[in-house]
């Protein structure tokens, strides 16, 4: 943990990957005291960019619902956030408002990355088209997959460009060194993704719609 | 800072050590789990300057509230009250705290007034509101709290209880009527007071407003106080972008259409875009959402009253004019952000525009729809309803609620609406479905419950009815059999849904064309809800029973296309219910036993012999009966349809259709040369093979010979061969039905040889077929059956592909030959070098091949590791060696007549495209003909291929060059026949003419003599 860092906080129900994407980071130090019961392990990242090293304290709150309502403490001082889900789990993407919410009553208008994590499994129940909430409340989307690799560092470097202000384009000078992919990534289905996602972008918001 | 203060801080800070962590947790959390330990924490909240500690606190309290808040005796409840209270005078009053801070306070103070509001603590409100003259920060813990309450009680994102949201309701009933007067007020106070001091304050308002102005009484917003106040905060950067939203809210929040309208034009949103400064691409936006929402609202409203007389709005037109304009400017902006979002408003009136130009015109005539004017129609509505599934896939949502709207409001009061209207609607509830699989697997699953409840909207609803014109009648029909899958199974509905098929809306429908539809439509229905409907069989019997009868009095009204689908529909409920024995056999009783009776009373009278070709109205009788019980019989098989295993025995059903079938059976002799009894009969036999199954078997020595003797069409009878093959192959072959085995495999070798090669192929696959089950190791072998393999089978495996019309380079040709192939493997297979070596020595010499090359070639590939293709090489790569083997054996006479009537350029094309071989070896070199057989007719690499080419077009010159010879020489032979002849002659008449001297010089002699 590096004092100076930036504290990020990584939010999402448990089970949705949240430890397994951050340790894919082979540079970072990882807090090894970490205690369950205390609920949240900090890991410290460096990021090179064009407008120089960047450290991320990410602390990653564990997703323990007994203490459910009480966790917010961690989010104490936060700069920014990733709120995280499961695109295999439909619920965990329904309880993305609740994560928002309590972060935004501790951490009023800092920048918010959502991340749709597992991609890479076949299997998806929550389709781009489907992902809308960060459209409502100006967060960015991110398809990423913790065990490929996939898109790892893109909210990283949009919440430095969120943070730095002024619309800066902000691009990684050296790629983060990444534990090797421990699944195949299918290319062709993670440009399909995209497609839907760029298609999404365009798509009117659905109302919310009771009659159907 | 205290022990606990520095235990609260490292149980936050992950830099702290193990030990020291674990210390510092277990002293917070003796305070966290103690019963008092919140008392500890109301006074730690006053004295500790640490966030951490200021959350720990609040946390303590918010587990109590949540959790513990019963158990508290009403000291206890007072003592949090007011600690929190004084917390808000003596702290938060005086020092600007963290906004985590108060966000949290605010958040715990919601959380106690859920437990207390309204029952113990009514005055929340004033009590607040009185503070409010403190300042700032009163007011800003104050906006707070609002947006708290928004959160915890209001919002729907977050899920909730049913008990919660009920006591949730309660608190916004009692808010409703008792305090939101007095929090708007104060709203409009803050709003004028500190817009320009204090923008934060005025920001954290509007958003107050825009939350709560969903469930508060619009005229408490919508008035001469607030409107013109936001229009001025349109024009404050800071605080525009909220003022946009707080117009969002109101144009957003639900009520009459007319009503809806109104309010539009009294915002005067067409205004909005005048007065702000459209200046950064964000607020762009917002005013952009704001245009889509109220153009989707004004298409909304002016939609549901434009039919409503009482309720016309004035003005309307104009309003859409406006917006349509606004449509066009944002939709046109250079920044596809802003395109993006009017884009459901721009969707939604084009799709009213597809609505309307989709329905039909006065002057379509619906009796004449091949008109040239209808015919333009109808592929303009083609080209409409494709525009519309597009629409669809963009906008689900939208386009769902509009069709939805529309068909509300038209079921509410049909006959306000023109039939086209109503039509239309429909349609494109039904193009919804067309267009449903090109959107998301969850879209899809939240339509089909949308599909089932309009399905049931509209059958329960008046526009059915039959005096509405018949084109509505058909698309409802159409949409309901659509959507069938998705009725909820729910017995009051489908019943609903039913009767609209079974009454005079449907199958008893006056409208010749309404009914017959309905009855088609009322049979697929059957087919896809089948055991849901079941329940309905009584009803439904009682319906059609008239429609059943088989007369031509009812035939006069109901044709008799028409009854087959409610005997089929009737079928397929009563086969498919799986029912007790006894049941199953009443129902089948009660719809067999008329059309049973009738036919047995023709055929035991013989009623028919009364029949003239001109009126063969027994005959007619006949065919129709045999159809109906036919066609009733397709819902009925042995098998359980949804288990795939045998219904448990005995199958009641049986008894009918096998009394009817020994009825029929006898029908092709007693009405002979009666192509439609026979064609009838056929079809009925073919249906007991499904319905009987193994009970078929004791009746085929009666059936088999019917079969074969009238059977005049080859496919068909393969057909129905094939299928008795699969279910009941061992009673072909038993010592009764032998002879019968041996005509049937006749049938079958006549169609090898067919000029069709689709029978040509499905012939040859029954024979491997036979070949595997009855051949040596096979599962029912038949003794003898070698035999045939020999006599049969061999010889018309090769006769097949030497016919004339055997084409190898056709495709069906070549499958033909690959299923001969496969045959003949199959054999070489199960018989062994027995059956190769036959081939080789005994059967090929037998047709005339005597090339060893060929016969060795052949044999080859009967074994197993040969490859198929293989076959294709030897009959036509090289040059269709084996034809021209066999050409001595059954063509040569024909091809050398040909070849010398057809021209030497002919035969050359002929040459050079077949590769095609002489059987008489001509070579400028090798002038032999003992050799019968070319020397290289296997060349299968190019070269050797273009060399034999060329090697045959030197020898057709040579040919030529031959024949022209001998064309000379035969002129010659004529001309010296004829100088043969005429020395002949000429002979014939020296000799003539040298007897006549000679008689003379006798006569002269004589003469001499006589003078002498």
């Amino acid at each position: 943990m590096t004092d100076n860092a930036i504290k990020l906080v990584l939010v999402g129900d448990g089970g949705v990957g949240k430890t397994t994407f951050v340790k894919r980071h082979l540079t970072g130090e990882f807090e090894t005291r970490y205690i369950p019961t205390l609920g949240v392990n900090v890991v410290t990242l460096p990021f090179f960019t064009n407008y120089g090293k960047i450290v991320y304290n990410i602390w990653d709150t564990a997703g323990q619902e007994k203490f459910g309502g009480l966790r917010d403490g961690y989010y104490i001082q936060g700069q920014c956030a990733i709120i995280m889900f499961d695109v295999t789990s439909r619920v965990s993407y329904k309880n993305v408002p609740n994560w928002h919410g309590d972060l935004v009553r501790v951490c009023e208008g800092i920048p918010i990355a959502l991340c749709g994590n597992k991609v890479d499994v076949k299997d998806r129940k929550v389709k781009p088209g489907q992902i809308t909430f960060h459209r409502k409340h100006n967060l960015s989307y991110y398809d990423v997959s913790a065990k490929s690799n996939y898109n790892f560092e893109k909210p990283f470097v949009w919440l430095i460009s969120k943070l730095l202000g002024g619309g800066k384009t902000v691009t990684l000078v050296e790629p983060p060194n990444l534990a090797p992919a421990e699944v195949p990534l299918d290319k062709e289905l993670m440009e399909s993704y995209e497609r839907e996602t760029a298609i999404a972008v365009n798509l009117p918001i659905p109302e919310n719609d009771e009659d159907l | 800072m205290d022990d606990f203060e520095t235990a609260v801080i490292y149980s936050f800070d992950p830099l702290i050590g193990d030990d020291l962590k674990q210390k510092a947790l277990a002293l917070t959390n003796s305070v966290k789990e103690s019963p008092d330990g919140w008392k500890y924490c109301t006074e730690k909240l006053f004295q500790t300057k640490s966030i951490h500690v200021k959350f720990f606190c609040f946390h303590v309290f918010q587990d109590l509230l949540l959790h513990k808040y019963a158990q508290l005796n009403d000291d206890d409840k007072f003592k949090l009250k007011s600690t929190l209270i004084n917390y808000l005078k003596m702290v938060l009053a005086v020092q600007n705290e963290e906004a985590a801070v108060k966000n949290k306070y605010a958040q715990i103070v919601v959380l106690l007034f859920k437990q207390e509001y309204p029952e113990n603590w009514s005055s929340f409100f004033q009590e607040f509101l009185s503070l409010l003259s403190n300042g700032p920060n009163l007011i800003d813990i104050f906006l707070r709290v609002l947006k708290a309450i928004d959160e915890e009680v209001v919002s729907y994102d977050v899920h909730r209880s049913t008990a919660e949201l009920a006591h949730n309701t309660f608190i916004k009933d009692t808010m409703r009527d008792s305090a939101i007067k007095d929090i708007v007020l104060s709203w409009y106070e803050i709003l004028v007071h500190y817009h320009q001091s204090n923008p934060q304050l005025a920001n954290m308002t509007l958003q107050n407003i825009k939350y709560y102005v969903g469930w508060i009484d619009i005229n408490l917003i919508v008035n001469d106080k607030f409107i013109p106040l936001f229009f001025k905060l349109l024009n404050n950067k800071a605080l525009r972008e909220e003022a946009c939203d707080c117009f969002k809210e109101i144009v957003n929040k639900g009520m009459d259409s007319s009503a809806k309208l109104s309010l539009i034009k009294q915002l005067q949103i067409t205004e909005i875009v005048n007065v702000v400064a459209l200046d950064d691409l964000d607020f762009i936006i917002r005013v952009g959402s704001l245009v889509n929402l109220t153009g989707m609202e004004v298409l909304r409203g002016l939609e549901s009253v434009s039919q409503s007389q009482d309720k016309k709005f004035e003005g309307g037109d104009q309003l859409l004019e406006q917006m349509l304009a606004l449509l066009l400017k944002f939709m046109n902006n250079e920044h596809n952000d802003v395109s993006v979002s009017v884009m459901n408003f721009s969707a939604l009136y084009i799709t009213k525009i597809i609505r309307n130009k989709m329905k039909y015109s006065a002057d379509f005539d619906f009796k004449n729809i091949d008109g040239e004017e209808e015919q333009q129609f109808t592929e303009f509505r083609k080209d409409l309803s494709t525009q519309f599934r597009n629409i669809f896939r963009i906008c689900p949502e939208m386009v769902g609620s509009f069709v939805h709207n529309i068909l509300t409001n038209i079921v509410q009061d049909p006959s306000k609406y023109f039939f086209t209207d109503i039509e239309v609607a429909i349609y494109l509830l039904f193009q919804m479905g067309e267009g449903i699989s090109a959107t998301p697997e969850d879209t899809m699953k939240s339509f089909e419950r949308f599909f089932g409840a309009m399905v049931v909207l509209l059958s329960s609803s008046k526009i059915v009815e039959n005096e509405l014109h018949q084109i509505v009648a058909l698309i409802y029909f159409e949409t309901v059999v659509r959507y069938a899958k998705y009725i909820p199974a729910d017995a009051q509905q489908l019943n609903s849904i039913l009767m609209t098929f079974l009454d005079i809306r449907g199958v008893h429908n006056r409208n010749p064309v309404v009914r017959s539809r309905a009855g088609y439509l009322l049979n697929k229905l059957v087919k896809q809800l089948k055991v849901q409907l079941f329940p309905f069989i009584n009803k439904i019997i009682e319906s059609l029973k008239n429609h059943l009868i088989i007369s031509y009095e009812i035939q006069k009204e109901v044709p008799f296309d028409e009854q087959l689908n409610f005997y089929e529909s009737l079928g397929v409920l009563i086969g498919g219910a799986s029912l007790s024995p006894q049941e199953e056999q009443n129902y089948v009783e009660k719809i067999l036993t008329s059309p049973y009776q009738k036919m047995e009373e023709i055929i035991t009278k013989a009623l028919y012999k009364s029949d003239t070709k001109e009126n063969p109205f027994y005959t007619t009788q006949l065919v129709q009966l045999i159809s109906v019980i036919g066609t009733f019989s397709k819902g009925f098989t042995p098998v359980n349809n949804s288990t795939g295993t045998l219904k448990p025995e005995p199958h009641s059903y049986k008894i009918y259709f096998t009394k009817s079938l020994l009825l029929i059976i006898q029908l092709p002799n007693l009405i002979q040369q009666n192509e439609e009894i026979k064609s009838r009969t056929f079809f009925y036999m073919h249906r007991m093979v499904d319905c009987l199954g193994v009970d078929l078997k004791p009746m085929l020595p009666e059936i088999l010979p019917t079969i074969l003797s009238y059977a005049n069409n080859i496919p068909t009878l393969i057909e129905f061969i094939m299928i008795l093959n699969n279910s009941l192959s061992s009673t072909f072959t038993s010592p009764k039905n032998i002879n019968i085995f041996e005509q049937i495999l006749s049938t079958i070798i006549a169609g090898c040889t067919l000029s069709n090669e689709g029978i040509q192929k499905t012939s040859f696959s029954i024979i491997r077929r036979l070949i595997e089950e009855y051949g040596q190791g096979g599962n029912k072998p038949v003794e003898g059956f070698v035999k045939f393999i020999y006599n049969q089978i061999l010889p018309i495996c090769l006769q097949a592909p030497l016919q004339p019309q055997f084409n190898i380079a056709d495709v069906a040709s070549n499958q033909v030959l690959m299923e001969i192939a496969k045959s003949l493997k199959l054999i070489a297979q199960k018989y062994g070098d027995e059956f190769i070596n036959y081939v080789g020595s005994a059967f090929l010499p037998s047709i005339q091949i005597q090339s060893t090359e060929i016969i060795q070639r052949f044999t080859q590939l009967l074994l197993p590791t040969a490859p198929l293709k293989d076959f294709q090489e030897l009959f036509c790569k090289s040059g269709k060696p084996l034809q021209e083997e066999i050409v001595p054996y059954n063509l040569l006479e024909k091809k050398n007549q040909k070849m010398n009537n057809q021209n030497h350029q002919n035969k050359k094309q002929k040459l050079g495209n077949e590769n095609y071989i002489y059987q008489y070896d001509i070579s400028p070199d090798n002038n032999d003909r003992k050799d019968p057989v070319p020397k290289n007719n296997f060349n299968l690499d190019y070269n050797s291929y273009m060399e034999h080419m060329f090697k045959n077009v030197k020898e057709m010159e040579y040919i030529q060059k031959l024949e022209e010879e001998i064309e000379q020489m035969k002129i010659k032979e004529k001309e010296y026949l004829y100088l043969l002849e005429e020395s002949r002659n000429q002979y014939k008449l020296k000799k003539e003419k040298s007897q006549i001297l000679k008689s003379i010089i006798k006569y002269i002699e004589n003469l001499s003599q006589e003078q002498y």
